[in-house]
């Protein structure tokens, strides 16, 4: 019974220690004295720069994205009751994908006059535009009749991807080597181009965003048990998916725009959490943007110092972290014999 | 009283239902059969409220209002569907099943009422060891009967205001349960129904299950409605051969205060003893 308190209490001291963490360590480490200093604004020019304007806003966006992934994935799962579905399957990655690495190749051309960060903010633009574009058409495709099929939306999801992908494929192909190395990076995420207006747009977006579909917690309880379930319980089921898919195509785009891709995380942690503490939404969905936002910020760290003063794209890590654990999570409830 | 008139849907030209009449009234248990395909589950479906595609025809009137003007909410309150089967999507425990119940008035009540509620529902038909399990490792009877306590919850009507009748919906709910899980659990839920006045609308296979619980009977071939009425007059030989296309022999139940039905196919006639 005192779950109730006692897990969101350790997942946000979770969140604490991370952040800690996140603050002090990296290419220049801060001792806490230093950072008390820096936030109290009696540190050194350098110092306070660093904590201000380098640190906390990538800090911040970690948690942001992070949350906004985890959340996401959790939603898209209870739709579609499938362990498997993540935001991925309704389009807004492979668009995304698409459309960013459509900028990426032509802004060379289109945008050459222009300083670097109308570049990047172009890339995220396109990046934001195709995740909805995409989504809006996989969920056109999936929509007859009045009704949503989320065994089609499903499947056009994934013809979509791929047809998207082949297209990637053949921007890939004209790119030239600087611009390869552009989109590898790109599809590999980062948060290394972090700063306040990015964690002023994508902040208010996703707290909307969280709150819209904790909103919708109950709903997403009774799609367990079938769409029918749900209607006869009294959920405008229609309506609940349209929702439920617009804010993650928004949560989910805004920050692949912003970061690029980032894999694993909306699919691993809702299922840690769904192995550790149950199913139901009321729960998970705040439990799974807790616990996104602290896995993502303990990457970030990892991969601002393990090569330092280099860094690793994030993705990499959030797949070499998250894999091995989550099997070994898996293999050891498969034990205890529980179906996933 | 749930009434539906006239009811009919036409799929790709072909006829489900058609003009199929039929009364749910509140304590009632109402029991319909037929073929597979006779239209017994669409029937049910259109009943509940579920938009099924096609093209419908008739009127469901719930309380002399038409079905389709009741805000989904309020609907929940009044009728609860036990679907033929559940997977669930992901785990459940089984009080979190039940607790589903309760949503339809999620905002009026308080955690500790949905709680209690729960428990009472638990106790009722003794789940209350279950609680903690997970849904699916339950027996196909267990969750059955947690199914039920959801439904039952879900038409629980302390302190609302919508507290007239109330009706509970059962597609197939004998399917997948042995002989005597069956038994008990048409029984627990004609006896909690009756306490409550809930009008209970069942579609059933087992024909001696229905002779001996069912207050009306509906029978149904090619989505038309063969008879209809209480059990024992509709339990006719003649309705019996034209909805299942069998031969069959009616006898009076040995120990219960009903018929009892022994049906074979036509190929083999058979006859009562000398």
């Amino acid at each position: 019974m005192n779950d109730r308190f006692s897990i969101p209490a350790f997942l946000v001291l979770l969140l604490i220690l991370c952040l800690v963490a996140g603050i002090t360590t990296g290419a220049y480490d801060l001792a806490l004295a230093d950072l008390w200093a820096a936030l109290t604004g009696r540190a050194t020019e350098l110092e306070s720069f660093l904590v201000w304007h380098v640190r906390i806003p990538r800090l911040l966006l970690a948690v942001v994205v992070g949350a906004a992934l985890a959340i996401s994935g959790a939603a898209t799962q209870g739709l579609f009751r499938n362990p498997l579905a993540e935001p991925t399957l309704i389009g807004v990655t492979s668009g995304a994908m698409l459309f960013a690495v459509t900028m990426l190749v032509l802004s060379a051309r289109l945008l050459a006059g222009f300083p670097l960060w109308v570049q990047q903010l172009g890339v995220s633009i396109a990046a934001f535009v195709g995740a909805l574009l995409t989504t809006a058409l996989v969920y056109r495709l999936a929509a007859g009749r009045g009704r949503l099929n989320v065994a089609t939306m499903l499947l056009a999801g994934i013809a979509i991807a791929a047809l998207a992908g082949a297209f990637t494929g053949l921007l890939i192909y004209q790119s030239d080597e600087n611009q390869l190395r552009d989109i590898t990076f790109w599809s590999l995420g980062s948060l290394g181009g972090a700063n306040w207006t990015q964690v002023a747009v994508a902040a208010p977006v996703v707290l909307l965003g969280s709150y819209f579909l904790r909103r919708d917690a109950l709903a997403l309880n009774a799609f367990l048990l079938g769409e029918r379930e749900a209607e006869q319980l009294g959920f405008r089921v229609k309506q609940v998916k349209r929702r439920v898919i617009v804010w993650v195509a928004l949560l989910v785009g805004v920050c692949i725009s912003l970061t690029g891709l980032i894999g694993f995380v909306g699919l691993v942690i809702p299922h840690l959490l769904r192995l550790w503490r149950g199913t139901d939404y009321r729960r998970l969905l705040l439990y799974s943007a807790l616990l996104g936002a602290s896995f993502l910020l303990g990457a970030d760290t990892l991969a601002r110092t393990v090569v330092a003063p280099a860094e690793l794209p994030i993705g990499i890590l959030t797949s070499l972290v998250g894999a091995p654990f989550f099997l070994w999570l898996l293999l050891r409830e498969r034990r205890k014999s529980i179906v996933l | 009283m749930i009434r539906g008139t006239d009811l009919s849907l036409h799929v790709d030209g072909r006829a489900i239902l058609d003009g199929v009449n039929c009364e749910v009234a509140p304590g009632t248990f109402t029991v319909v059969m037929g073929c597979n395909g006779a239209g017994k589950s669409t029937l049910l479906n259109r009943l509940a409220g579920y938009d099924q595609g096609g093209a419908a025809a008739g009127a469901v009137l719930v309380d002399g209002h038409c079905l389709t003007t009741y805000p989904p909410k309020v609907l929940a309150r009044k009728r609860a569907v036990l679907a033929q089967s559940v997977h669930l999507g992901f785990p459940l425990s089984v009080a979190e099943v039940v607790e589903i119940g309760c949503y339809g008035r999620y905002d009026e009540l308080t955690a500790r009422q949905r709680r209690d509620r729960v428990r009472h529902y638990l106790e009722l038909l003794d789940l209350t060891a279950f609680r903690d399990r997970s849904f699916p490792t339950l027996s196909g009877g267990e969750q059955k009967r947690v199914l039920l306590a959801k439904c039952l919850l879900q038409l629980d009507g302390d302190g609302d205001a919508t507290g007239d009748n109330r009706y509970l919906l059962l597609d197939e709910p004998t399917a997948a349960l042995d002989v005597a899980q069956q038994y008990r659990f048409i029984q627990l839920a004609t006896d909690l129904t009756r306490e409550r006045n809930i009008g209970v609308f069942a579609v059933l296979h087992d024909i001696n299950l229905a002779a001996r619980f069912a207050d009306r009977l509906i029978l149904l071939r090619e989505g038309r409605v063969v008879a209809a009425g209480p059990t024992t007059s509709v339990l006719t030989k003649t309705n019996i051969c034209t909805t299942f296309n069998v031969d069959c022999l009616i006898q009076a139940h040995p120990c219960f205060d009903c018929l009892l039905i022994t049906t074979l196919p036509y190929e083999k006639p058979i006859h009562a003893p000398a």
